[in-house]
C-alpha cells in the first residue's frame, strides 16, 4: 500500500515538472549559476558564529562608522535611569530585555520559551477581543499589549509566563513515528489583575539579517504573489495585511513580524525598543505603562524620547545593512535533489523567490537589487495546531507572515540552537516543516509522503539557505 | 667555560638550520625560520604574565580597598582610586586575548570560565548598585537599589547571580562597578577635566554607607577572584594553557591573531572610540559620558592599554617576556608585508597616544568631533590608523596561510 502511495506520488511529481519543461523528461537536479547568491553581489560568505553580524560591502568609512554607532546601540545593555551613561538609560521600568542583542543574539534568533527561566528573546502580545480606530489591537487593562516580564528595581514586572505541553503524535508513509510538543502558555504572579481569557501570542526573535532589502521592496513586490481566492486553485491563497503607519498616520502593507503587523522598519525597530526595553522614541514617545501602573509611572525617564531620532537612525542603518549570508553546500547531490523536491511539493509557492528591490532604500546599495529570501511576505493560514488566535490588524489568529528562510541553516551556528516557527516550538526544520498546517497541509502530506531519503535531501536544501 | 660551549654549540646549530633555509628564498637574503610552535608558545607565556600582572594589580587594589574600608579616610579613598587606576593599565592590556575561543568569553567547554561580562561589562546599570547624582539618594531608597534593599546580603555569589540572570549582559559587577563605587557619577562638564566627586563619607556618615564598604569590597573580590581564574588556567600546566597548546597550530595561531584583529579593528576603533564619538545625548546634550571609564575619566588611558595590549600580541613582547612573534612569523614569510604591519603598528600607536597623552580629556576630545567630519581630528584619526593596524593583521595572517 505505502509502495503504491508512493510511486503514485513519484509518477504525479514526474507529470507536474514534464508539464513545465516541455520537454524535458523529469526536473534534473542541477546547479544553476549564482543560485547561492541570495542577495546578488551583497551577501556575505561566511560560516562562523558571526555569520548574521556583517555589513554588506561597499559601505563607505563613514557609512562603515554610522553601522559601528547602530551595532553598538544595539548591542549594548540599556541601564535604567538617571545613569552616567545618558545616551544610553531609560530602560524599562517594565521591559523583557535590556538590549537588543539579548534576544537577537548576535543578530540572530531567539530560543524558545523554558519554564523558570527568564525569556530569552522570547515575549508575549496581549490583547483584548476587538480593534481600535487604527485597526491595532486593543490592549488588555493594566497590561497593554505585550506582557513585560521583568522589571528594574523597586518597580513590579507585569507577571511571569509559564509552558506546559501536549503530545501530538504522527506518522510518516513509510512508518517512521514523530512526536511534536504543543507549548500552551499561561501567566503566573500577574502583578495588576488576572490575565485569564485574554488573547495572547507567543513570539521568538528573528534573526535580523537582509531587513534593509525588504524594506527597499515595492508592494507590488509582495503583492504580486498574493492570491486570496486561490484563482490558480492549489491550495495556496496568501493575502497582504494592511495595517497601521504611526509614522505617517496611513494603512500601509505590513512588512515585518511574525503576523506583518509592521510596515516599516522604522515601526518595527521603534516597537520593539518601545514594547522590549520601554524605550521611548519620537514615534512612540510615552512611557510604556499601563494604568494602574502607578510606580512605573513614577519612576524617572531616561530623556524624552530616550532614544533620540539621531539614535535611531543609526540603529535603523545598522539594521538595514546587516548583510545576508550566501548559501552554503549548493552543489551538493542531496541539497540540489532537495532543490528540486523544494519546488516540486510547491513549498516554494509560499516560500517565494525573486522579488526585485526599488529605489526607496536606506542606501543605493539596497536599491534594484534580485532577491532571494524564501519568503512571499504574505498571511496564509497554517491551520489550527499552530493558531494563537489572536487576530493582528487583518491577520486572522490563524494566518501567518511566510518566514524568509534565508540565513536559516545557520541559526545553530549562530544562536546555539535550531529552534524555529514564531514561538521556537519547532525543534528543528523536519519538525517546522511537520508544524505546518491549514494551506500548507497538502504539502505537508507530501511531504510525510517521501521517502526517508528524499526528507533529508529537502532538509539539506532548506539547510543551504 | 661550560655556558661559552653551549652558546658555541647553539650558534652551530643555528648556522646550520639557516643555511638549510636558505633553499626556500629565491636568491635573496637567507632567511630565519620561525616555528610556529614557538610563536605560540610564547604567545602563552605573554597571556599567563598579562593576566598574572593584572591578577597582581588587582590583589594591591584589594589591599588598597580593605586599608580604606578598615580607616575610611580621603587618604585611604585616594589611594583606593590610584591602585585601581594602576591595575586597570594591567587589564586592559589583556583584552587583546578576548575573542580568541579563550576561557574569558566562550560558555560551553570545560576550560570555559565565561567571566568577560563579569569582569568587564560596560555601561554598568548604576541606579541597580546605588544612588546615583546627589539628590537621587531617596529615589534609590524607595526603588530599592542593591545597596539599599536591605533584605539582600552582599557578597560575592549573591553579586555574580544578581549581575548575570539569564543574559550575557553584565550590569552591577567589574571594573567599572568598583569605579563607580569609588568615584561615583562624573557630573561635571568635560571642560572642568574632573572625575566623579562622590565623597569618602559616603562610607562613613552617609546613608547605607556599611553595605555601601561591603558591596565595594565583595565586587573587589570577585574581580580577584575571576583574574585568578584566568591566571590559573593559563598558567603553565594549566587547564586552557594545556587545550591551548595542543589545539592543531594554524587554529591556535588563527584564534590568538583574532582576538588581536577584533580588538583593534572593532571592539577599540568601533565600539570604544566611534560610538562615544558620535553619541549624541549625555549632558548639555554631547555624549561626553559615553566612554567606558566615565567615572574616573581615564578613558584615555584604557585606549592606550587595549592598543598596547595588541602590539604585545603581534610582536610577542611583553615586560620581560620576548620570543618569536606573529611579527617575525610574517616577516620569515613576506618582508615587504611585515614592514606594512610594523609601519601600521606604529601609525596606530601614535596615534591613540594622542588620545592618551592629550592635554584635553577624552571626554572633551570626542565633543569636538564627528565620524562624518571632513577632516578628522586626533579621536577619528586614531580609529582610521586602527581599521588600517586590523587590515594589515588581516593581510599578515594570509601571507602565513590563515584567513581571519
Amino acid at each position: 500500500m505505502t509502495h503504491k502511495i508512493i510511486l503514485f506520488f513519484v509518477l504525479t511529481l514526474s507529470f507536474f515538472n514534464c508539464s513545465n519543461d516541455d520537454y524535458e523528461p523529469i526536473a534534473e537536479a542541477e546547479y544553476e549559476e549564482g543560485e547561492e547568491l541570495l542577495t546578488g553581489a551583497l551577501g556575505v560568505n561566511s560560516t562562523s558564529s558571526n555569520a548574521f553580524g556583517f555589513e554588506i560591502s561597499g559601505l563607505s568609512f563613514v557609512q562603515q562608522a554610522e553601522f559601528a554607532s547602530g551595532n553598538s546601540l544595539f548591542n549594548q545593555t540599556w541601564v535604567s535611569s538617571p545613569a552616567s551613561t545618558t545616551a544610553r538609560d531609560g530602560l524599562g521600568p517594565t521591559f523583557n530585555a535590556r538590549a537588543c542583542a539579548t534576544c537577537h543574539f548576535k543578530d540572530g534568533r531567539g530560543q524558545a520559551f523554558i519554564n523558570g527561566e527568564d525569556s530569552s528573546g522570547f515575549l508575549v502580545r496581549l490583547s483584548s477581543p476587538g480593534q481600535d480606530s487604527n485597526g491595532d489591537a486593543l490592549p488588555v487593562l493594566g497590561y497593554g499589549t505585550q506582557l513585560q516580564d521583568r522589571a528594574n528595581n523597586g518597580i513590579d514586572f507585569e507577571a511571569k509566563i509559564v509552558a506546559t505541553y501536549e503530545t501530538i503524535t504522527g506518522t510518516y508513509a513509510d512508518g517512521t513515528p514523530y512526536e511534536l510538543l504543543k507549548p500552551i502558555y499561561s501567566f503566573s504572579q500577574e502583578s495588576f489583575g488576572s490575565l485569564a481569557g485574554v488573547l495572547m501570542s507567543p513570539r521568538v526573535a528573528q534573526q535580523t539579517i537582509g531587513l534593509g532589502l525588504i524594506s527597499a521592496l515595492p508592494d507590488d513586490e509582495i503583492t504580486k504573489f498574493a492570491d486570496e481566492a486561490d484563482a490558480d486553485n492549489d491550495g495556496i491563497s496568501g493575502r497582504a495585511n494592511y495595517v497601521y503607519n504611526y509614522d505617517l498616520n496611513e494603512q500601509d502593507l505590513g512588512k515585518y513580524g511574525w503576523k506583518a503587523n509592521a510596515p516599516t522598519l522604522k515601526q518595527q525597530v521603534a516597537g520593539a525598543l518601545h514594547g522590549d526595553m520601554g524605550l521611548t522614541t519620537s514615534l512612540f514617545s510615552e512611557t510604556n505603562c499601563p494604568s494602574p501602573q502607578q510606580d512605573c509611572e513614577d519612576a524617572i525617564n531616561g530623556g524624552e524620547p530616550e532614544v533620540t531620532d539621531e539614535q535611531l537612525d543609526k540603529i535603523l542603518f545598522y539594521q538595514a545593512h546587516l548583510a545576508v549570508p550566501n548559501r552554503r553546500n549548493y552543489k551538493e547531490e542531496n541539497v540540489l535533489k532537495g532543490k528540486v523536491l523544494f519546488t516540486s511539493l510547491n513549498c516554494i509557492g509560499c516560500h517565494a523567490i525573486n522579488q526585485k528591490t526599488g529605489t526607496d532604500a536606506a542606501s543605493e546599495y539596497l536599491e534594484n537589487i534580485t532577491i532571494k529570501p524564501y519568503s512571499d511576505f504574505l498571511l496564509h493560514d497554517m491551520g489550527e495546531d499552530l493558531a494563537d488566535n489572536r487576530p493582528d490588524f487583518l491577520a486572522t489568529g490563524t494566518e501567518w507572515r511566510t518566514q524568509p528562510l534565508w540565513g536559516i541553516g545557520l541559526i545553530s551556528t549562530v544562536n546555539s540552537h535550531t529552534n524555529l516557527l514564531h514561538d521556537g516550538r519547532a525543534a528543528n526544520i523536519e519538525e517546522a516543516i511537520l508544524w505546518h498546517g491549514g494551506e500548507a497541509e497538502t504539502i505537508k502530506e507530501n511531504f510525510k509522503n517521501l521517502s526517508a531519503e528524499d526528507r533529508e535531501n529537502l532538509i539539506s536544501f532548506v539547510n543551504s539557505l | 667555560m661550560k655556558f661559552k660551549l653551549i652558546n658555541l654549540l647553539y650558534l652551530l646549530t643555528i648556522s646550520l638550520f639557516i643555511t638549510a633555509c636558505s633553499n626556500d628564498d629565491d636568491g635573496g637574503e637567507p632567511s630565519v625560520t620561525v616555528e610556529r610552535s614557538a610563536v605560540i608558545e610564547n604567545y602563552s607565556n605573554l597571556v599567563y604574565q598579562s593576566y598574572l600582572d593584572s591578577y597582581n594589580g588587582a590583589v594591591s587594589l584589594q589591599t588598597a580597598i580593605d586599608v580604606f574600608i578598615e580607616t575610611p579616610t580621603d587618604a585611604n579613598f585616594t589611594a583606593a582610586k590610584t591602585a585601581w587606576l594602576a591595575a586597570r593599565d594591567f587589564y586592559g592590556q589583556t583584552e587583546a586575548f578576548r575573542e580568541a575561543n579563550g576561557p574569558i568569553d566562550t560558555e560551553n567547554e570545560s576550560w570555559s570560565l565565561g567571566t568577560e561580562g563579569q569582569l568587564n561589562a560596560w555601561p554598568i546599570d548604576e541606579s541597580y548598585i546605588d544612588y546615583v547624582a546627589t539628590g537621587t539618594e531617596t529615589y534609590a531608597g524607595s526603588f530599592t537599589s542593591i545597596i539599599s534593599d536591605t533584605s539582600v546580603t552582599i557578597d560575592e555569589a549573591t553579586l555574580a547571580s544578581l549581575n548575570e540572570e539569564t543574559t550575557d549582559k553584565s550590569i552591577s559587577t567589574g571594573w567599572h562597578a568598583i569605579e563607580f563605587l569609588l568615584w561615583g557619577q562624573d557630573n561635571t562638564t568635560p571642560s572642568e577635566d574632573l572625575p566623579g566627586q562622590r565623597d569618602y563619607t559616603d562610607y562613613t556618615i552617609a546613608d547605607d554607607a556599611d553595605r555601601r564598604a561591603e558591596y565595594l569590597e565583595a565586587a573587589t573580590d570577585l574581580l580577584v577572584s575571576d583574574l585568578n581564574a584566568l591566571t590559573t588556567t593559563w598558567a603553565p600546566n594549566g587547564d586552557y594553557r594545556t587545550v591551548f597548546e595542543a589545539l592543531d597550530e594554524d587554529v591556535a595561531l588563527k584564534q590568538f591573531i583574532n582576538g588581536a584583529f577584533f580588538i583593534a579593528g572593532d571592539e577599540l576603533s568601533s565600539e570604544r572610540i566611534i560610538a562615544p564619538v558620535d553619541s549624541t545625548d549625555g549632558i548639555d546634550g554631547l555624549g561626553q559620558e559615553d566612554e567606558h571609564s566615565c567615572f574616573s575619566d581615564n578613558t584615555h588611558q584604557d585606549i592606550w592599554a587595549n592598543a598596547q595590549g595588541v602590539y604585545n600580541v603581534v610582536f610577542g613582547s611583553y615586560g620581560s617576556i620576548s620570543g618569536d612573534s606573529f611579527y617575525d612569523l610574517v616577516k620569515a614569510n613576506d618582508e615587504e608585508q611585515a614592514q606594512k604591519l610594523k609601519d601600521a603598528a606604529d601609525e596606530a600607536m601614535e596615534k591613540v597616544n594622542a588620545i592618551a597623552n592629550n592635554a584635553e580629556p577624552f571626554d572633551y576630545l570626542i565633543t569636538l568631533e564627528s565620524s562624518t567630519d571632513a577632516n578628522f581630528g586626533v579621536v577619528m584619526q586614531s580609529v582610521v590608523a586602527l581599521q588600517d593596524w586590523a587590515d594589515e593583521i588581516s593581510a599578515s595572517a594570509i601571507t602565513v596561510g590563515i584567513s581571519l
